[in-house]
């Protein structure tokens, strides 16, 4: 009989002990690690349009996702801000007819050595990007459909971006995403991709000292 | 000794309690993210038969916007609304027609925003250009209206004086327009009518 009483006294002890430790661990967590975790506040709304503060020489390296080392930049060209078209060239590479199109920032593609990030390779192209058209080139008939902002991932960093959803038509049609912040150089590109069978992305990276 | 046991047991469940209580359960859409601009509410949405009617502040002539039609297209096909826009002088008397010009207005390259010279589609040069947008709250004296502020750029209009800003709300037919001011004059959205 006191072999059991003494037992259920070691018992009650341990529970003592163990329900003890709970409740200092407990209590840790209520009163110092969560109120140390304030919740974040909604992402403000206030866009910005990232292209009327491009200047030129400014530039960004991007890649497809699937093949990072296929590397490419997008340069601004000089005087490549063209809010009044009408005053512009008439012709840019093999875009035409742009007096009567649509206000636009001009740039050039330019091959990238792997990681260097100097954008000196040889132009391939040029790219046209319409100041509505939210980061997608002038020659694709995009409807944008929605605008939100959002938290991402650029690098090391946490940007605040603008998630903007459109559909596309004639060509590539579907559903294609840009994600655009004021900070990211050029047309403030972050990343676009296009949901189809398989999607695409394609991913900017900003060139340290080389970008805005 | 019980008796402690149970005290403790009790803090034991109010602590986890009042944790579970306490703890952000917003789902990570929530916290890491910002509010939605539909933009697809606007333009894109409106049926053939709607209208709205604005009315400029300074001269009162009223211009109206009538969704003369609004196919339906093939999934790939560039969707347009054919735009009918009319500009009345209610003080002329007569409540005289002019400017009236029908128009399709093409999504991709007119965007969301109605063009200030319908009479040439074409020239894109005068598409206003996002500077930015914002939700903002409109007076409209028997209401606090919420509704997006979008400030824009008119290039048809001289440098340092080519600002417009314009502020819509879904709920608004056509494009969506609460009120704009452009060139130093206002425009207020007057009536309007969903198609039924």
């Amino acid at each position: 009989m006191s072999d059991r009483t003494s037992s259920a006294t070691a018992g009650e002890k341990f529970t003592l002990v163990v329900l003890a430790a709970m409740v200092v661990v407990l209590g840790y967590v209520r009163f110092v690690v969560l109120p140390g975790q304030s919740a974040p506040e909604p992402l403000a709304f206030s866009f910005r349009n990232p292209m009327l503060d491009a200047s030129d020489g400014e530039r960004v390296v991007f890649y497809p996702r699937e093949n990072p080392g296929n590397q490419s930049c997008s340069v601004v060209r000089d005087a490549g801000l063209v809010l009044r078209p009408r005053k512009g060239p008439e012709r840019i590479g093999l875009h035409d007819g742009l007096h009567r199109g649509l206000p636009y920032l001009a740039c050039s593609v330019r091959e990238e050595r792997r990681g260097v990030g100097t954008c000196e390779g040889p132009q391939t192209t040029n790219v046209l990007y319409a100041l509505n058209y939210f980061g997608m080139p002038m020659d694709t008939d995009v409807r944008v459909d929605s605008i939100r902002p959002r938290w991402m991932k650029w690098g090391d960093r946490e940007l605040a971006v603008y998630e903007v959803i459109f559909e596309r038509y004639v060509s590539l049609e579907g559903r294609w995403t840009t994600y655009i912040a004021p900070e990211a150089p050029v047309a403030g590109l972050v990343k676009w991709t296009r949901l189809a069978a398989t999607t695409t992305e394609v991913h900017f990276r900003e060139i340290l000292g080389g970008g805005r | 000794m019980r008796a402690l046991i149970l005290i403790l047991s009790a803090a034991v469940v109010g602590l986890a309690a009042s944790i579970v209580w306490h703890v952000d359960k917003r789902p990570e859409f929530v916290t890491r993210t910002g509010p939605l601009f539909y933009v697809g509410g606007l333009l894109n949405d409106a049926t053939k038969g709607e209208e709205a009617v604005y009315r400029e502040k300074t001269s009162q002539r009223l211009t109206r916007f009538l969704v003369v039609d609004a196919p339906r297209l093939l999934p790939m096909a560039v969707p347009y609304k054919r735009i009918r826009r009319e500009v009345r002088d209610p003080r002329a008397g007569t409540d005289q027609v002019g400017d009236s010009v029908t128009y399709d207005h093409r999504l991709t390259e007119h965007g969301w925003f109605p063009l200030t010279a319908p009479d040439a589609p074409d020239a894109l040069d005068r598409v206003w250009v996002i500077r930015g947008i914002e939700p903002d709250t409109l007076d409209l004296g028997t209401e606090q209206r919420a509704c997006w502020r979008v400030d824009l750029i008119d290039p048809a209009l001289p440098e340092g004086s080519d600002t417009v800003v314009a502020w819509v709300d879904e709920a608004v037919p056509v494009f969506g327009l609460l009120k704009w001011k452009r060139g130093g004059k206002t425009w207020e959205f007057v009536s309007g009518k969903k198609a039924p």
